[in-house]
């Protein structure tokens, strides 16, 4: 995600790791109702569209975008679910031994379970905005 | 319904050090893996609020909007479907952070992981106060009393009637501190040199005792009577584990005190000694003691805790509950070379480790098993193994006002009593119909905390034998390798075939004009030690 350029009023304070973005006060105004075909910013502010110039409404790079987020979600909890395994399997050469150790060992395959799980869930996702653009 | 369940911490005992940093190795990367699924579960809730804000965005764009006559391409994504399934996402990610979360927790408890920084917190706590209890003994006063009296009201507020029980609750963290503080006084030690020592409570007791010992003697007589007597039925059964010997020593407790009616006739001071044949054909003994019973001609009265608390061994030896157990073993035949396990709650513990510090050259006392007892300052050699039992708000085990030695000989569990949802196993009714229980095993609650068998909806104090049973099936339940390793080490000293099961009762009297048979043996305090 580009972060604008010229002086902005932020909107949105995130948690993800990207530079905040901000309003685009100019792209915003050249709306008037209806996405701009002319020489305007990007939806999300900042450098100048790439496809404005185009005649090529910037609904492509906000779905784009959209895509590219979705994406990015997906690998990171792809390296998550990756490093679950892990644990479970050093669970499985320990010691210890008994009604907590078995629990132990049957929660953390659950986990590697659901992980996995939400790795396959994540990965249709992106499969659904990869379809649908 | 409500009742009680109990959460146990193990500290001491034998860990393999490289073991032990397997365990916290494995606690460290799944604390790590937790955070990147925690880290995913803010990333997608972010990415659901970020589509939303590209949907709203998609709003202006021509093709939802009808167009000018410009023909130009569109494109969009179902942003509804793709909102919903983020915040799908971001639950599930959450909920495994949240398991492994869980699952770390519950090693590191099993295995103590944090158990050096627990103890120097305790310890740091506990001198604090002894030394701000010693300088401003009228401020600390206040505020124990303060402590006290908002504890009782929260916890009487959230049961809905008064209940002072929850004064001890609120303490619980600072008993051994102030006790220790106040034993600094009356013990006559400076308080220079209070934060060096742990043993201001058994000083003091000394001291104490030098009075308490006429004054009892005076009251209840200085002649110790100790008979064998007859059960008219089982009451303390074989046992090949600690657990088992909990319930043996709740039984016999309960019996005496007739708190319960096992039908036996057994009535209070009476101790059981058990006689083990190995497979060899030497014999192991099992001896076990309950605590205070309070009779007027017991020896198991509440003054002889004071001197069984002395750090002075012939006073503890002079204690006559130790002079009973003393003879009992005696007349039982235990001899010097065999091995011998002593089992005790409350008072029965002190007495026990009373034994096994003062009486270590006379018998082979392998094992020591306290519940509720306050024994951190006996001085127990390094070849008898202890398993200590404590609840944190008892009061009676902090008494000694310092933790146990973390040893690899001593191994204490300490449990913690909450609130929780009472169950009732399932049976069969007299009319043979099925009663289901509404049961949630140790399993299901994931090993957080054993319930507690009996216990009644509202506070009450944890100093009862059921609440250290249930921290024992807690720490077992955990699996932790030191208290696998004293749980064998006990197996082991009474491993055979239980042979005989011998009952001896014990009565205080002025003149010595006993009521007991020719076998009545007449204790002889100098035999321990002499009285000064």
């Amino acid at each position: 995600m580009k972060c604008g350029r010229h002086a902005g009023v932020w909107i949105t304070p995130t948690i993800r790791p990207h530079a905040p973005f901000r309003l685009d006060e100019r792209g915003r105004a050249r709306f008037n109702g209806r996405m701009s075909m002319f020489d305007q910013t990007s939806a999300f502010g900042g450098a100048p569209s790439t496809f404005g110039a185009d005649y090529v409404c910037s609904c492509h790079g906000i779905v784009a975008a959209s895509q590219s987020l979705v994406h990015a979600r997906v690998a990171q909890t792809r390296l998550a679910a990756d490093d679950t395994a892990t644990p479970q399997a050093r669970s499985m050469t320990m010691p210890w031994e008994g009604n907590a150790a078995s629990l132990f060992r049957q929660r953390l395959a659950d986990c590697a379970s659901a992980a996995q799980r939400a790795l396959d869930d994540a990965e249709a996702t992106l499969r659904i905005a990869g379809a649908g653009a | 319904m409500m009742g009680w369940q109990v959460t146990s911490y193990v500290s001491g005992g034998r860990y393999s050090t490289a073991e032990r940093e397997d365990y916290a190795s494995l606690a460290r990367l799944m604390d790590d893996v937790a955070a990147d699924w925690r880290a995913a579960a803010t990333a997608w809730s972010s990415a659901a609020l970020e589509l939303a804000r590209d949907q709203a965005s998609l709003t202006w764009c021509s093709s939802v909007v009808p167009d000018e006559g410009v023909t130009i391409s569109h494109s969009s994504l179902p942003y509804g479907t793709l909102i919903q399934r983020c915040s799908d996402h971001a639950a599930a990610c959450e909920a495994i952070g949240g398991e492994l979360d869980e699952m770390s927790s519950l090693l590191i408890r099993a295995h103590s992981l944090y158990e050096d920084c627990e103890s120097w917190a305790r310890r740091l706590v506990t001198e604090t106060l002894q030394m701000t209890a010693t300088a401003l003994p009228k401020h600390s006063l206040f505020g124990t009393a303060a402590a006290v009296a908002s504890g009782i009201a929260v916890g009487s507020a959230s049961e809905g009637g008064f209940n002072p029980i929850y004064g001890l609750t609120s303490t619980a963290w600072a008993q051994e501190g102030l006790l220790s503080g106040a034993a600094t006084y009356l013990g006559g030690i400076h308080p220079g040199l209070a934060p060096m020592l742990t043993n201001e409570v058994n000083v003091a007791a000394g001291a104490l005792a030098t009075g308490t010992k006429p004054l009892k003697d005076t009251m209840q007589g200085d002649c110790l009577t100790v008979v064998e007597v007859e059960p008219n039925a089982m009451v303390v059964g074989s046992s090949t584990s600690v657990a088992e010997s909990l319930e043996n020593l709740r039984r016999l407790a309960e019996e005496r005190l007739g708190k319960i009616d096992l039908g036996s006739g057994l009535s209070y001071a009476t101790i059981a000694v058990q006689r083990y044949r190995r497979e060899d054909g030497s014999s192991a003994w099992l001896v076990t003691i309950p605590g205070t019973d309070g009779e007027w001609d017991s020896p198991f009265g509440w003054m002889q805790n004071i001197e069984l608390m002395s750090d002075d061994p012939r006073q503890r030896m002079q204690a006559d509950s130790a002079r009973m157990v003393a003879e009992a073993m005696r007349q039982a035949g235990i001899g010097g070379d065999e091995p011998v396990a002593l089992i005790g709650h409350s008072q029965g513990g002190i007495v026990a480790a009373t034994i096994a510090s003062d009486l270590a050259d006379e018998y082979d006392i392998r094992h020591v098993v306290t519940a509720g007892s306050p024994v951190a300052n006996h001085p127990i050699p390094s070849k008898t193994w202890v398993t200590s039992i404590e609840m944190d708000d008892e009061l009676v085990a902090a008494l000694d006002g310092a933790e146990n030695p973390r040893t690899g000989n001593w191994l204490t569990i300490r449990g913690h009593a909450t609130r929780s949802v009472q169950t009732t196993p399932a049976g069969v009714g007299a009319d043979g119909s099925c009663a289901p229980g509404n049961g949630v095993s140790s399993w299901g609650k994931d090993f957080a905390a054993a319930e507690v068998t009996g216990a009644p909806e509202s506070k009450e104090i944890t100093h009862w034998l059921k609440y250290h049973q249930a921290a024992y099936r807690n720490a077992t339940d955990l699996g932790s390798p030191a208290v696998v390793t004293h749980e064998r080490h006990f197996q082991q000293v009474i491993e055979g075939e239980l042979e005989e099961t011998r009952y001896y009762r014990g009565r205080m009297s002025l003149y010595g004009a006993s009521a007991a048979p020719s076998s009545a043996h007449r204790i002889d305090t100098d035999a321990f030690g002499g009285r000064d």
